[in-house]
């Protein structure tokens, strides 16, 4: 085995000098992570003129916060930021770098792993620590929610996963960590993939910190996700659907909730017309109080919620929203 | 222009069974069928072979039955097929699946560009596409929506969080396509039949220059230690009353749980 320098990383995303909820939530669960191997927890964070940001991070837990600057890291490009951060990786050794399951960590970490030969597991739902063999157990789903397995990488470092938003709740956490300032050595010509054009059509949906979020499936249809949209509005929460949902276009990708989807850990989840394929039930295992609805009584999902109703809910749907406008105005 | 579509067999999730003590697949009782995304792939390749011409090769990695894909491949459009099995290769994670499909891309070289699917349904890492990229030192395209090749260029619509950005980069390239792309074709009654007679051709690990310990588990960084099924914990209390009165029942309980701090 390498040498180690007995280092536990995040990568950190941040946008507009603030950091993104995915990456806070990855500092709480790093910091737990590093605890538990007796390492360090070092922030990661690119850009350029973001200094604000590191200090941000000494907040959240930081031991060392690797204050990455370039004009050329201003924003997201494939090539630079996997640059950077094998080359900060090679010349630091940590023992674990943890990237949240964004678009920017799983278009950077695999590629990443492989410039630093070294193994990786992605879309992780959990990470638990072995302590004695000092290794990172990298929990996912696999074959569509059908199985979870658990992965270790025993002899290569540093291990490598992207952990998907939801994993943990952002904490504050001042240790009085040190900002390491680094220059990469970039240029230009490292860069293969051009940005033309960015389009950032909508805001991001902020389902990882709903209170509530409502769910739809399959059995719901195009009506039932009115009638869904209208309850999740009258609680002040979000909606979500699961794969099918969001392949039939009654809700939007983004909305998707399940091992393909985000993950949620709202007060309350209710689900309508949700067979509960476990793809989509690791989505909100963490979930308070789970309500679902549905005509079938044999669904899975029903094992999977604190109450279940066996009812159409298109009948049910109605009065609740009737019910709760009733109360919620009265 | 020569186009590589990397394809993979993959048991059909939603009818996957499985050994309830190893987790382990059980082959004959499980329908298996061409990875959606990578059906997504090769659409997007006889796309642009309708632009611009040229030739498709479908590749696979995977036991000797993933020719059935392979031929699927060949019906759906490709020009030829090549199967890389080798019995060391069991148990390979992307680490080394990336290693072998670009050993192979590159023995099958001169090429423009590798077409991916964005991730598979059973593994569903989305990493194969990118390592390979890195292995073979070349752009990586992922989670493209559009496709077009032009003078040695390609442009790409993909999708990024929020919205979605258009990128540039020369060939060779490689590219990984998600489902949303684009709806990919059926084959032909003919083209199934003549996809029947076409030879798959096939690469073994010697072929490729990888020596047995440097593939399969013992080459893998990454070792799965356990499988096992999500506990279902929450076996709660079940409403059986007409929808009204449950409705209202429930109504309560959402008002009681959302007034607790």
């Amino acid at each position: 085995m390498e040498e180690e320098s007995g280092e536990c990383w995040i990568f950190v995303e941040h946008v507009d000098g603030k950091v993104k909820r995915a990456s806070l939530e990855l500092m709480a669960k790093g910091r737990e992570v590093a605890d538990r191997l007796a390492e360090k927890l070092s922030a990661v964070v690119l850009g350029w003129k973001h200094e604000n940001v590191a200090v941000e991070l000494t907040r959240r837990g930081a031991d060392k916060v690797y204050l990455v600057e370039h004009p050329l890291l201003k924003d997201y490009q494939v090539d630079l930021y996997c640059k950077a951060v094998s080359d900060l990786a090679a010349e630091f050794k940590p023992d674990v770098i943890l990237f949240s399951s964004t678009f920017v960590g799983r278009d950077l970490a695999p590629r990443v792993a492989k410039r630093l030969k070294t193994g990786m597991t992605a879309d992780c739902l959990d990470l638990q620590v072995d302590e004695e063999r000092r290794l990172v157990k990298q929990v996912k789903s696999s074959l569509g929610g059908n199985i979870m397995v658990e992965v270790v990488t025993p002899h290569h470092r540093p291990q490598i996963a992207t952990v998907k938003p939801g994993v943990a709740n952002p904490t504050i956490n001042d240790r009085g960590g040190i900002i390491v300032k680094v220059r990469p050595s970039l240029d230009e010509k490292d860069v293969m993939v051009h940005v033309v054009d960015r389009f950032e059509e909508k805001k991001e949906v902020d389902l990882e910190g709903a209170e509530v979020v409502v769910a739809g499936g399959r059995g719901a249809g195009e009506e039932g996700f009115k009638l869904i949209r209208r309850l999740a509005e009258l609680l002040g929460g979000e909606v979500g659907g699961t794969r099918p949902a969001a392949d039939e276009g009654w809700v939007p990708r983004e909305r998707q909730i399940g091992q393909s989807g985000r993950v949620v850990s709202p007060k309350l989840y209710m689900a309508f017309g949700v067979s509960g394929a476990l793809q989509h039930v690791v989505g909100f295992s963490k979930a308070g109080l789970v309500i679902a609805v549905n005509k079938d009584p044999e669904a899975p999902i029903f094992e999977c919620a604190d109450i279940g109703v066996v009812a159409d809910l298109r009948e049910f749907l109605p009065v609740l929203i009737k019910e709760l406008e009733k109360k919620l105005k009265g | 222009m020569h186009f590589i579509v990397c394809v993979k067999q993959v048991p059909s999730v939603e009818k996957v069974r499985m050994d309830p003590e190893t987790g382990r697949i059980l082959r004959e009782e499980t329908p298996f069928m061409m990875n959606p995304e990578d059906r997504n792939a090769l659409e997007a390749a006889l796309r642009l072979k309708e632009d611009n011409g040229g030739l498709i090769t479908a590749v696979s990695m995977g036991p000797p039955q993933a020719e059935e894909t392979l031929r699927e491949a060949v019906a759906m459009g490709a020009d030829r097929a090549v199967l890389i099995s080798d019995p060391a290769l069991a148990g390979s994670d992307a680490f080394v699946t990336s290693k072998v499909l670009a050993r192979a891309a590159l023995k099958l070289a001169p090429f423009d560009l590798v077409i991916c699917g964005s991730r598979s349904a059973d593994g569903e890492a989305g990493m194969v596409g990118i390592q390979l990229a890195e292995e073979l030192n070349l752009p990586q395209v992922t989670w493209a929506l559009e496709l077009k090749v032009r003078e040695g260029v390609i442009t790409a619509k993909r999708k990024i969080d929020g919205g979605y950005e258009i990128v540039e980069a020369l060939l060779p390239a490689v590219v990984t396509v998600i489902g949303e792309a684009n709806k990919p074709r059926y084959p032909t009654m003919r083209r199934i039949v003549e996809a029947c007679k076409r030879p798959v051709e096939r690469l073994e690990l010697s072929d490729l220059g990888l020596q047995p310990e440097e593939v399969g588990l013992r080459g893998s960084p990454t070792r799965i230690e356990r499988v096992f099924r999500l506990e279902r914990r929450r076996k709660g209390v079940i409403l059986r009353k007409p929808a009204e009165e449950a409705a209202r029942e429930v109504a309560s309980i959402i008002l009681r749980e959302l007034a607790k701090e």
